[in-house]
């Protein structure tokens, strides 16, 4: 009994920490994906998420398999139904293109996606992890 | 930057950038109020389509940024024309923040544009559309001056990494493209640290 007002403390302590929004905690982010695009010399996967992190909205298009020569991404955000268009990667071999909203208070509403395969330099149908 | 014409890699992307612009749509843009530091040798004036202005920048062989943000406004403008209120061209760090690895967004313009509920995205059509009228050829040869080497990607990943491990972000063994992406959203500036 003697230390119960230190496990109440720390309890209370715990309980604390496990509130405070920490630097991960940055929000919900959805995501989608693997999508395959293929023909029958190349394959291209990539994966696309969306949210808000660190109190901006964010979309982003990933090379899942490294066999995408380029991708692009596109971000649907909040306040105000904002639409950033498509944005695309440069012409290195990218790994992801990601397109953050400036604006603070930012939330991402949708997002959608596509990747490029090497060998046509065809882009992939638009995916997209939730309804745009 | 030169263009030079001997190069098969040039080529081949002018060929590409050139049969993108040939699906292009035929309309007109009236002038904008960007102000335009470098004027073109001869200003194609407000009524000619984008091959003209094309080839107005590309005449000396150097896409300066002030060429490209000339373009960029021309396929703002083009979106306009389609009724859409469109904000641009917005440089670093308004707007939106075009991060790729090996990459300093600045070269990156864009656009905000206010499309409300719109089931049919008519936005993503008209986008995709002024963007290849007006402006992908330039963007694309003017960032190709800034294109990473292997090892300045991965000094940019390294960076990030760092970072992130500094802010108590999730870094896994081996960390992940992805991991530096959300280092960013979380004000990781890779591309700022020399």
């Amino acid at each position: 009994m003697r230390n119960l007002p230190v496990r109440r403390t720390a309890a209370l302590a715990a309980t604390l920490v496990m509130l405070l929004p920490g630097p991960a905690a940055g929000g919900a982010v959805s995501s989608g994906g693997p999508w395959t695009y293929s023909n029958q010399y190349t394959t291209c996967q990539f994966s696309g998420d969306h949210g808000s992190q660190s109190n901006h909205a964010f979309a982003r298009t990933t090379n899942y398999n490294g066999g995408c020569k380029a991708l692009a991404a596109r971000l649907k955000s909040n306040p105000g139904l904002f639409d950033s268009g498509w944005v695309e990667s440069g012409l290195s071999y990218p790994g992801a293109i990601q397109v953050v909203d400036s604006l603070a208070g930012s939330t991402a509403v949708s997002s959608r996606h596509r990747g490029m395969e090497s060998w046509w330099n065809s882009w992939s149908p638009v995916k997209e992890p939730h309804a745009w | 930057m030169t263009v030079a014409a001997g190069n098969p890699r040039l080529l081949l992307v002018g060929l590409v950038i050139f049969m993108a612009l040939i699906g292009g749509c035929g309309s007109t843009v009236t002038p904008t109020p960007i102000v335009f530091k470098d004027p073109l040798p001869v200003d194609p004036g407000p009524d000619v389509g984008g091959l003209a202005l094309q080839e107005q920048i590309f005449a000396d062989g150097q896409v300066t940024f002030d060429e490209y943000e000339r373009a960029y406004a021309a396929a703002v403008q083009c979106m306009r024309d389609e009724g859409f209120d469109v904000e641009g061209p917005l440089r670093y760090p308004d707007g939106y923040l075009v991060v790729e690895p090996g990459w300093d967004p600045k070269h990156w313009l864009s656009s905000r544009a206010h499309v409300g509920d719109d089931p049919n995205d008519r936005y993503g059509d008209v986008n995709a559309r002024c963007q290849a009228q007006w402006s992908y050829a330039v963007g694309t040869v003017y960032r190709q001056q800034f294109q990473p080497s292997e090892a300045d990607v991965q000094a940019w990943l390294e960076r990030a990494w760092q970072c992130a491990r500094e802010k108590g972000l999730q870094v896994s063994a081996p960390p992940t493209v992805d991991e530096a992406m959300t280092a960013v959203t979380f004000g990781c500036r890779p591309w700022e640290i020399a």
